[in-house]
């Protein structure tokens, strides 16, 4: 079984950097290609991967108005009702756009899900804040769990790169590894 | 209601440009009287950020105008502060070829990305009678894969040279961070391949849609290299310089700019209006290009232009799309010359150190002339900063012919007349982003 996990969005402003943690502590797991998507979105429809794999698990940040760090979860049938297209500009389309292009090109994954954390703060070179590493961190052991053939030391391994990452992005270390004991989910 | 005498029609926010804007026609006894694109997103003052800041720091700074053509304005600004600081220049610091191949080479790349996007999800739509590209998809679904494929060929070409796709980060004064080797390079050359032929196959498709009927009597301004300037490999149809050419005879360099063009203030628009010296407006962008350079294409796709009815001078703005369409080629086809040519410089970059003075530098983004203008003093403070987009020079015209396009259409019902007015201003392209440093239709029938 191949999992092709999309992280989308740009690891050096702030919470956007939700989607590359995920996809960066994921790497190399069994069954799992991840990816870090920081450029326009449609392109994720030209990676053989998109209609070839398993299952596609595509995390970005979100910004609905909840608190930091909340977790959304758009699976099923009705996912695309759900993140409606926003016509695009003449930049690229987002991610909405590209999931109803691919939709209307017949090509969406058969069993996709989209991950949305929620994010507050988008400066350039800010490190996420800790909701949001967080709740990546939780997103990542969640689908972790969720890999066959997954042993106990692949669970670790993954801890361990968020730990880093996190000790990497904040100033405040020791604080950052404080263990959190919850994160929202929420699913549509 | 058709036939009405006394109309207004609004457009409260225009789909498919960039940025936010919306559009206004006043009709009276009949007769417009008026067309208006208004500009409501905010001014960005990045000129005035500019000032004080290092002779270094524009490239990256202004790049941030614009997601879709910042190599334009990494170069603009290059060009121009490379002018002041003696490098490229005819006694200056020579530049390698193969800098100059890769810049060249980085803007193909910027062409393709730019130009897919909008022949393709943006503008095809409007002659193929859907909403948007997402509607288009499900009825012509090998057109939709191909755009994509094209783009992303692009986009790589933008990675390998310029670091990444979005705001390309390996490019700076004197040359670049890195200078990719031939075989990176070469790696794409399959793909471009079937890119160059993909894209003159879709030139073909698009020629043959149907074209409202509007003649533009504008002056078109573009740029013209200097054969004898341009790198090995290169052909001379304009990308990264050149002079400044009109339909009008105009034939100057670039520093001659502020002789002949003005931007002024409108109560209606955020964005700068530009117009020529003594008040005219003009055009710039695929069809300017097109017009003052189709002899300077290739003989393959001067071929292809003359097949799908560009022999001559393009004035109706709606076959803009087939102009664009024949410019991917042409990008395509040039991103392999230059490959084919290119000679890896021993050093990625050659120094650049400040002098005072005043540079012009002016480069063909996707949308026409991107000029820039810096001021600086000895230690190479920027003391003033001029920044000219495409999109503020085109929208006294893209007005003019919107007036003469809704005139010719007041038969039609406000919405269909909406419609083709959209689809009128999509012609241009407008990044509304880069201007404010648009659209909402209004049409007031009184």
């Amino acid at each position: 079984m191949t999992v092709l996990v999309l992280g989308v969005g740009h690891p050096d402003r702030g919470d956007d950097a939700a989607g590359a943690m995920v996809a960066r502590a994921l790497d190399g797991m069994p069954g799992v290609v991840s990816r870090v998507v920081t450029g326009d979105p449609s392109q994720l429809l030209t990676d053989p991967l998109w209609d070839t794999a398993d299952r596609v698990v595509l995390i970005d940040t979100v910004h609905t108005g909840h608190r930091p760090g909340t977790v959304h979860r758009w699976a099923g049938q009705r996912l695309l009702e759900h993140l409606p297209a926003t016509g695009g500009g003449t930049h690229d389309l987002g991610v909405a756009t590209t999931l109803h292009l691919a939709a209307a090109l017949g090509r969406l994954p058969a069993e996709l899900t989209v991950i949305g954390i929620e994010g507050a703060c988008f400066e350039v070179g800010h490190p996420p804040c800790r909701p949001v590493r967080h709740a990546a961190a939780m997103v990542a052991a969640a689908l972790v769990r969720g890999l066959d053939g997954v042993a106990a030391g692949d669970l670790l391994e993954v801890a361990a790169r968020v730990v880093d990452r996190e000790a990497r992005t904040s100033s405040v270390g020791a604080a950052a590894r404080r263990p959190r004991t919850s994160v929202a989910w929420s699913d549509h | 209601m058709s036939h009405r005498h006394d109309r207004t029609i609004s457009v409260e926010a225009l789909a498919r440009v960039e940025g936010e804007g919306a559009m206004h026609v006043e009709v009276a006894d009949g007769r417009v009287e008026q067309v208006q694109l208004r500009i409501y997103e905010p001014p960005r003052f990045f000129e005035a950020m500019l000032r004080g800041r290092s002779y270094l720091e524009p490239p990256d700074i202004t790049a941030r105008i614009c997601g879709i053509c910042p190599v334009a304005y990494q170069l603009s600004a290059i060009n121009a502060l490379e002018s002041v600081c003696g490098v490229g220049t005819p006694d200056g610091v020579p530049l390698p070829d193969g800098i100059r191949q890769l810049r060249r080479l980085l803007y193909c790349a910027e062409w393709i990305e730019s130009h897919v996007l909008h022949i393709f999800l943006l503008h095809a739509p409007d002659f193929l009678g859907y909403q948007g590209a997402i509607e288009m998809a499900a009825d012509h679904r090998e057109l939709v894969e191909t755009a994509l494929r094209l783009r992303k060929a692009g986009n790589q070409l933008l990675e390998v040279v310029g670091g990444r796709a979005i705001h390309p980060i390996n490019i700076r004064l004197g040359g670049f961070y890195r200078a990719p080797t031939r075989a990176e390079l070469e790696a794409m050359v399959p793909e471009l391949e079937w890119a160059r032929e993909a894209a003159m196959e879709a030139t073909r498709l698009v020629a043959g849609f149907d074209f409202p009927e509007l003649e533009q009597t504008h002056t078109f301004a573009a740029l013209r290299p200097e054969l004898d300037r341009l790198p090995p490999g290169a052909t001379g149809y304009p990308l990264e310089g050149g002079r400044l050419v009109t339909t009008t005879g105009l034939d100057v360099p670039i520093e001659a700019w502020p002789e002949h063009f003005h931007e002024e203030h409108v109560a209606h628009s955020t964005a700068l209006h530009g117009r020529m010296k003594g008040g005219g407006t003009y055009l710039v962008g695929p069809a300017a290009r097109f017009n003052l350079n189709a002899d300077r294409l290739p003989e393959a796709i001067a071929t292809l232009a003359e097949e799908v009815g560009c022999a001559q001078a393009v004035t109706n703005p709606f076959r803009s799309i087939v102009v664009r369409a024949i410019e991917t080629a042409y990008a395509f086809d040039e991103a392999l010359r230059l490959i084919a040519a290119y000679e890896r410089p021993e050093r990625p970059a050659v120094p650049v150190e400040p002098a005072a003075g005043t540079g012009h530098g002016a480069t063909e983004a996707p949308r026409g002339i991107l000029y820039h203008r810096y001021t600086l003093d000895d230690a190479g403070v920027i003391t003033d900063a001029v920044i000219v987009p495409p999109t503020s020079q085109n929208q006294p015209a893209i007005e003019e012919d919107l007036l003469d396009f809704v005139q010719a259409h007041l038969d039609l019902d406000d919405d269909a007349l909406q419609w083709q007015c959209e689809q009128a201003i999509r012609n241009y392209d407008p990044c509304i982003s880069c201007s404010t440093h648009f659209l909402d239709l209004t049409v007031h029938r009184r």
